[in-house]
């Protein structure tokens, strides 16, 4: 049973050129799906510019259980108001877990340009295994300067 | 004078409100900034201080990352930082009055002195166990009366310890069993036991005897408390606090008993009022200035928003400073997992045109 | 969960507060405020469930021998030369009821285990004919259950280490019976009190009536009514078909004169003349003007009860008999002087005029004065008494069939009939008790539920019971009244502990303080009445009765006498009751409504001790508080000095009490002790009751008892059906008083828990709860859940029996798997895992067990198998197995299979106030919220219970138990005290 879960799956409703895609992580929680949102989020091709996204491009997300509500509101003019909120929720890839007694995490990722939220993705994961290390570079350093108060306490 | 952040990396406290609690840092959020990803704009804010190291704890202080990161090793220091825990008691004999189950449960949250480095994780639960993936303990224990018991003092009750033998089981009377290479693996190391020697697990009495083999295993803090390294593992941001109106003199000790002891200064001549940035930390936020009027608007309290204090205690095997590089270690491991994932996928669907969807 | 904001710190410094036993002495008690002091002491000379002890001690030693003496002879139809004389009736200590055992004294827990009676003989010294002697002897004549702590019992005065090696539990209250083995309690049952007079309207049909329930010793009951219809005023009996009118009554009661009859009825107020003239011409239409024409006219129409011997009588003589015995029959008769009964008809015919007159005048059902508690003792005193007569029936009518044989070829032996009686008393009373059915019909009683089965969820469930009062009142009718709070059960019966629902206000629960009466002889009391110059009644008249400044004196309800001076003579009467020369339960007041005094020594009343202010100064001292602390004094030196007084309700009337030590005039008579007092025992466990609305207090106070927790120090010696303990009990954070002085800090049911009020994640809304896994995995919630399995090994009248037998191999020489926990005598072994599906008594009957006919081998008869298989879903370990024998000789078995759980989704967890939830959600550490210390919490409440519920209290305690953390000391959040808000707001680390 544990090796027919793939780590990473599609989930229905992503856009056959990837431009726009759900996908859920096997076996992570909030742990990797924050720091990954932060980083797409972080992504310049995703979002170098704010463009409004034209309406049609929305109307898959209804199908996911991620950021689902978009699903309620009417196709509207460009300028009404609901674009605001069309605009808010679009901007945040909200990681979510679907239910907290399942063990996954859905990420969704819409791509301007038709450019693949897969690349994003794997962009991204890499630019925070970068920060990581720096991170732990930059801990490891001070941790060797040894100029910090040093005490013993009883267990 | 104060020290300044920019008040986009403040986190405004008022009295009944916290506010600017989203980081803003990304690409579009101001007009003609470019907040994307730059690996070297990014080391070069990222600053880690390690403030106070014990033997058992670890304050350190992590600026310029976003919450996300700080949370995510906070989370991986609970849950996915692997230690060694007793997770199976054969147990042989118990005649004591704490019940198999209930000892058993003790048993486990034992913190074992064991470099988790040394052991692997079994594959599955039910794999048979191996020198490599087990630990084996003894516990052989009888309580017998103490045959030359020290002479009764005059009004007291005696003491068990001077009745009996063996009146305890403590954390110090589980026995190591090395199989296998284990013993070539643990040379030169502490052998294998509980990290404290006198934490009580059962009481006994005459006639009362526990024997028990105790199986350790290598786990994580998400299947069970018993294997998280950490006591606590926590962060919290640095607090600021600035005055924009100066607190006249004769207000200054009510002021400085609004914060906690050693954050606001008063000077001895000429009685000003002034924050100590040493000590700024220190302060515990409790808005008890915004609840009088009179320094109501002479103060702005907020938190630096990037500006992590972090603080780590362990009783585990990990030295305190070791588990913050574990972490790290941890969340790179799964990162790559990840990339190698998608990696994959995206090879597989190179190519294809359909994509493969999954019912959610 | 008991919510208080507390953490688990392992190295948590010990408490630093002493428990109150032990406070030191050195420090000084400055004002008398150390007055709740006194708790301690009368609950350690009065325990919580002394009520029920006192009432069955009575029983024992007191009523048992007046119930004998008043049946003591038995004589035959047949030889009247044979007599038979009960001289006395002891009740033994309890004892093996087994022939061959040497050893015979027996522990309750020993009954407990092996399904007996904790029972002691009855003995009773009896002198009888023989031949032409008179001998006498010892017989024993049945089994009594006895009462767990109460004289007879082994239990009293014993240590607690002599308690240990009994397995028996120091904290157990005691007072309930072990019958068969299981633990039954004999509820307080409340009562209209019986003998007192009670007017009523009935403002629809436009009539009142004053009522009277008679009840004497010697058994009887009757209610006497004297009421109006269409103006007119009737005396009402069951044994009379008709209303009598109440000229007519009173004339045959031997007052003759109508001038007299005015006198006594309506006296010189002119309403009440004009009111009761009309009766006076009803019976002169009636043509009664005199006392035997009155005796005719009712005579007439009583009920007789045939006699199949002797002539019939006069009506006359019949009428005189029925107003005699039965009309009032607490009213006393000698020599056929109906002088006091008519005084008593009188009175009661003038309180019906009052009424008619003035509305107000009504009595109130409900006011506690008027009510008595039925205790354990009068219930059994009951069923003895109509046992013993069935007995003794019984026992006459064997001996008349004996000497009915005309010729005997020994000599005829009472004492070998009696031997002959079987177990008519023993069974009898296991019967009542264990069924609950009270059901004599010589008293025209018929009560069901009267026992219930112990309840051993908690410890607090245990004692709630004890304490608890039923009414008689029927749980359908919807009435009001009886339901609602009453201001005069203030202080008696706890306003916060009744349940919700059908019973709601008609099961009550007795305050901390109280105290029950037994009877005390009345026969001194009136003598001292007299003696302090009560005019005897006998030779009063109407003039005199309702004389501008005399009050009538009553005692125990009967009218004795007049005096002139009630408040001189109250106030001697106090007098010596404070100086101890009669019992301190004996109480006395002033109704100045009714312009009379009156005396009650009779059993079943509330009453509380108070502290006696004489001069706007409480008699009690810091000095004797001192003394007290020394171990110099004891509670009743209080009493005995003349320092504290028990008062009853009605006497509570003619007090002025004051609450606290500052409230304290001229004109107080008396000091509370201390006001949480007048909550009871669960009650008493809630923090800061005074800030919670009251509502919450009564759902926790139903809610407490079914907190897992400790259940007393035997637990793990004892084999209950279902027994719940929490692995890692804690005693509270906050406590209470009462929590020290029931011991609720020893046996604690809840554990401190880390409290987040805060909404998260949604699965939290509609009360439920969010949980740390890790609290979890660290044994916060933990509890085991113990289940008794029991089966008998039986002989059978044909003489096969049942066996055990190993596990069988199958033919490959394997045991099977549902097989493997049973050891070579059949059982399981202590300790295994014991698996759905599994055989953990492997027991085998004959084929033929009900074959009355088999005559062949016993040990050659085919068996087939009749297993106790393990049925529970999740697995369990045996705990504990036990083999004994029943009193019939049969082998018991009872396995005691025990599970652990941890908290999981949909269990129950609550505070200390009214404010449960389950359990919504399981959150992993990580995933729940953090301050900046690090903390997380065990458990997050939805700050949407606030609101609505007002339960302020569990805020107060938050806080106080976040200070007691912090300091390490313990809180206390007692009733209208406790810790201060500010107290702990100023905790600077």
């Amino acid at each position: 049973m544990a090796e027919s879960i793939p780590k990473i799956k599609i989930l229905q409703g992503a856009a056959p050129d990837l431009s726009a895609a759900t996908y859920q992580i096997h076996d992570e929680s909030h742990t990797i799906g924050n720091a990954l949102r932060w980083m797409l989020m972080k992504n310049r091709i995703l979002w170098l510019q704010v463009k409004i996204p034209s309406f049609k491009s929305f109307v898959p997300v209804s199908a996911v259980s991620s950021p689902t509500f978009l699903s309620f509101l009417p196709p509207k003019a460009v300028d009404s108001p609901c674009r605001l909120i069309i605009k808010m929720m679009s901007d945040h890839p909200f990681p979510s877990v679907p239910h907290p007694s399942e063990n996954v995490i859905n990420v969704r990722i819409q791509m301007y340009d038709d450019l693949s939220s897969l690349d994003a993705l794997v962009e991204a994961l890499g630019n925070l295994d970068n920060l990581c290390e720096s991170i732990e570079d930059t801990y490891l350093e001070d941790l060797r300067k040894n100029n910090h108060e040093t005490w013993r306490e009883e267990s | 004078m104060a020290k300044d952040y920019d008040s986009r990396r403040l986190v405004h406290i008022g009295a009944e409100r916290v506010s600017n609690v989203s980081s803003t840092d990304f690409p579009g959020h101001y007009p003609n900034e470019d907040h994307s990803w730059n690996l070297q704009k990014f080391k070069e804010r990222l600053q880690v201080k390690i403030q106070r190291l014990s033997n058992r704890s670890i304050d350190f202080d992590l600026v310029g990352v976003d919450a996300s990161i700080a949370n995510a090793f906070r989370r991986i220091l609970i849950a996915e930082v692997p230690t060694i825990a007793i997770e199976r008691v054969y147990v042989w004999d118990n005649t004591s009055v704490i019940v198999d189950e209930v000892l058993s449960h003790r048993l486990g949250l034992i913190p074992l002195n064991i470099d988790p480095a040394l052991m692997a994780f079994k594959s599955h639960t039910d794999d048979v166990a191996t020198d490599r993936n087990t630990l084996v303990f003894n516990v052989d224990i009888t309580c017998t009366r103490n045959p030359n018991p020290p002479p009764p003092k005059p009004n007291e009750e005696p003491s068990p310890s001077d009745l009996y033998l063996n009146h305890e089981l403590l954390s110090k009377h589980l026995v190591w069993k090395p199989a296998g290479d284990q013993e070539s693996v643990f040379e030169g190391l502490s052998p294998p036991g509980p990290t404290n020697p006198n934490i009580v697990l059962a009481k006994l009495r005459p006639g009362q005897a526990i024997s028990m083999e105790l199986h350790a295993v290598k786990g994580v803090g998400k299947d069970h408390a018993k294997f998280s390294p950490v006591a606590t593992a926590s962060y919290r941001l640095l607090p600021h606090i600035k005055i924009t109106k100066p607190i006249p003199p004769p207000l200054g000790k009510k002021f400085q008993k609004c914060f906690s002891p050693g954050v606001i200064k008063i000077d001895p001549n000429t009685g000003e009022v002034s924050v100590d940035e040493e000590n700024v930390r220190k302060d515990s936020v409790s808005r008890e200035a915004l609840r009088h009027p009179e320094f109501a608007d002479s103060v702005e309290l907020s938190r630096v928003r990037d500006f992590f204090l972090f603080n780590i205690e362990t009783e585990s095997a990990y030295p305190p400073e070791r588990l913050f590089p574990e972490a790290v270690r941890v969340m790179r491991e799964k990162i790559s997992i990840i990339r190698n994932a998608a990696e994959a996928l995206k090879a597989q669907l190179e190519g294809t045109t359909d994509v493969e969807m999954v019912e959610a | 969960m008991s919510a208080a904001h507390g953490r688990e710190i392992t190295e948590q410094a010990q408490p630093q507060q002493p428990p109150l036993k032990e406070l030191g002495l050195t420090e000084p008690v400055k004002t008398v405020e150390d007055k709740w002091q006194l708790l301690p002491y009368f609950l350690q000379v009065k325990g919580l469930v002394k009520q029920h002890i006192d009432s069955f001690n009575y029983f024992v030693d007191t009523d048992i021998k007046n119930i004998v003496k008043a049946n003591n002879k038995i004589t035959s139809d047949v030889d009247p030369r044979f007599w038979l004389k009960y001289i006395d009736i002891n009740v033994g200590f309890p004892d093996r009821n087994e022939m061959e055992t040497v050893e015979k004294k027996v522990t309750p827990h020993e009954c407990r285990l092996r399904d007996t009676t904790y029972s002691a003989p009855i003995i009773v010294t009896i002198q009888y004919t023989r031949g032409k002697n008179i001998v006498q002897r010892n017989v024993n004549i049945g089994r009594l259950p006895i009462m767990l702590r109460s004289k007879k019992c082994v239990l009293t005065g014993k240590s607690e280490s002599e308690l240990a090696r009994m397995s028996e539990c120091p904290l157990d209250p005691g007072g309930y019976f072990v019958v068969k083995g299981t633990e039954k309690v004999i509820l307080v049952q409340e009562q209209l009190s019986k003998n007192r007079i009670i007017v009523e309207t009935d403002s629809v049909k436009g009539v009142v009536q004053a009522s009277c329930t008679s009840s004497t010793h010697g058994g009887l009951k009757s209610k006497t009514y004297v009421a109006t219809k269409k103006g007119r005023i009737y005396l009402r009996h069951n044994s009379i078909h008709e209303d009598v009118p109440i000229v007519v009554a009173l004339k045959a009661l031997g007052v003759q004169s109508d001038k007299e009859i005015l006198l006594l009825t309506a006296g010189n107020t002119e309403a009440y003349k004009i009111a009761f003239s009309a009766n006076l011409e009803d019976a002169a239409k009636l043509g009664v003007f005199t006392r035997q024409q009155a005796l005719e006219y009712i005579g007439t129409r009583v009920k007789v009860n045939r006699r199949v011997v002797g002539p019939r009588r006069p009506a006359w003589e019949e009428a005189l008999e029925a107003l005699a015995t039965i009309v009032l029959a607490h009213v006393p008769v000698s020599g056929l002087d109906l002088r006091p009964k008519a005084i008593f008809v009188a009175t009661m015919t003038r309180r019906v005029l009052m009424a008619m007159d003035d509305e107000s005048m009504v009595d109130d059902r409900d006011y506690v004065g008027n009510k008595r508690l039925e205790l354990a003792g009068q219930l059994l005193a009951l069923l003895f008494e109509d046992l013993f007569k069935t007995y003794n029936s019984n026992l006459k009518s064997a001996i008349d069939k004996v000497l009915k044989k005309p010729s005997r070829t020994t000599e005829f032996d009472a004492y070998n009939t009696m031997q002959f009686q079987g177990d008519h008393l023993t069974a009898g009373f296991v019967r009542a008790i264990s069924t609950g059915n009270w059901s004599l019909k010589r008293f025209k009683m018929e009560r069901a539920g009267v026992t219930h089965v112990l309840s051993r969820l908690s410890f607090i469930s245990a004692l709630g019971m004890m304490t608890r009062i039923s009414s008689q009142f029927e749980k359908t009718r919807k009435v009001s009244g009886p339901r609602a709070l009453q201001p005069s059960q203030w202080g008696v019966l706890c306003p916060s502990d009744t349940p919700e629902g059908e019973a709601c206000g008609l099961v009550k629960n007795l305050a901390l303080m109280t105290h029950i009466t037994t009877d005390v002889e009345e026969e001194p009391i009136i003598q001292l009445a007299f003696m302090l110059g009560v005019e005897d009644i006998r030779l009063a008249t109407g003039t005199e009765i309702y004389g501008s400044n005399t009050f009538v004196v009553n005692v125990n309800g009967t009218i004795i006498g007049l005096t002139r001076h009630p408040t001189r003579f109250v106030t001697q009467f106090r007098r010596l009751r404070r100086a101890n020369k009669f019992s301190e339960f004996v109480s006395i007041y002033v109704n100045h409504h009714h312009r009379a005094v009156h005396i009650a020594s009779d059993g079943g009343r509330i009453c509380r001790p108070m502290i006696i202010v004489e001069n706007g100064l409480p008699k009690v001292t810091s000095e004797h508080i001192q003394l007290l602390k020394e171990k110099k004094l004891v509670f009743n030196d209080f009493l005995r000095k003349g320092l504290v007084e028990y008062l009853d309700v009605n006497e509570e009337n003619d007090t002025y009490i004051a609450l606290y030590e500052s409230d304290i005039t001229l004109q107080t008579t008396h000091l509370e002790i201390e006001p949480f007092t007048l909550l009871g025992a669960v009650a008493g466990l809630i923090p800061y009751p005074h800030h919670n609305q009251s509502p919450r207090n009564t759902y926790q106070c139903a809610m407490g008892k079914q907190a897992i927790g400790a259940i007393g120090y035997n637990q793990f010696n004892r084999i209950d059906t279902l027994l719940y303990l929490s692995v890692y009990p804690q005693k509270p954070m906050v406590k209470t008083k009462t929590i020290e002085l029931i011991g609720y800090d020893k046996l604690p049911a809840g554990q401190n828990a880390t409290v987040a009020v805060m909404s998260y994640s949604g699965y939290d809304i509609e009360d439920a709860l969010i949980l740390n896994k890790a609290s979890l995995d660290r044994g916060y919630g933990r509890c085991q859940v113990l289940r008794k399995n029991a089966t008998l090994i039986r002989k059978y009248p044909n003489g096969t029996f049942d066996r055990l037998a190993d596990a069988p191999i199958d033919e490959n020489g394997v045991v099977q798997k549902r097989y493997d926990i049973i050891q070579s005598d059949g059982l399981a072994g202590v300790g295994e895992r014991v698996d759905p599906g599994d055989i953990y008594v492997n027991k085998q009957s004959p084929t033929n067990a009900s074959d009355n006919s088999f005559t062949g081998q016993a040990a050659s008869v085919p068996y087939k198998n009749t297993p106790m298989t393990y049925k529970s879903p999740v697995a369990g370990h045996i705990d504990k197995v036990m083999i004994t024998d029943t009193e019939n000789e049969q082998t018991l078995i009872k396995v005691l299979i025990r599970q652990t759980r941890r908290p999981e989704l949909g269990d129950k967890f609550s505070s200390r106030h009214g404010q449960k939830g389950v359990c919504g959600l399981i959150v992993n550490q990580e995933d729940m919220p953090f301050n900046d210390q690090g903390i997380n919490p065990d458990t997050i409440m939805n700050p949407h219970g606030f609101p609505s519920r007002m339960t302020v209290g569990k805020m107060i305690e938050l806080l106080a138990g976040k200070a007691g953390v912090l300091t390490g000391k313990l809180q206390y959040g007692t009733a209208f005290g406790g810790s201060k808000v500010k107290t702990a707001l100023q905790y600077n680390p």
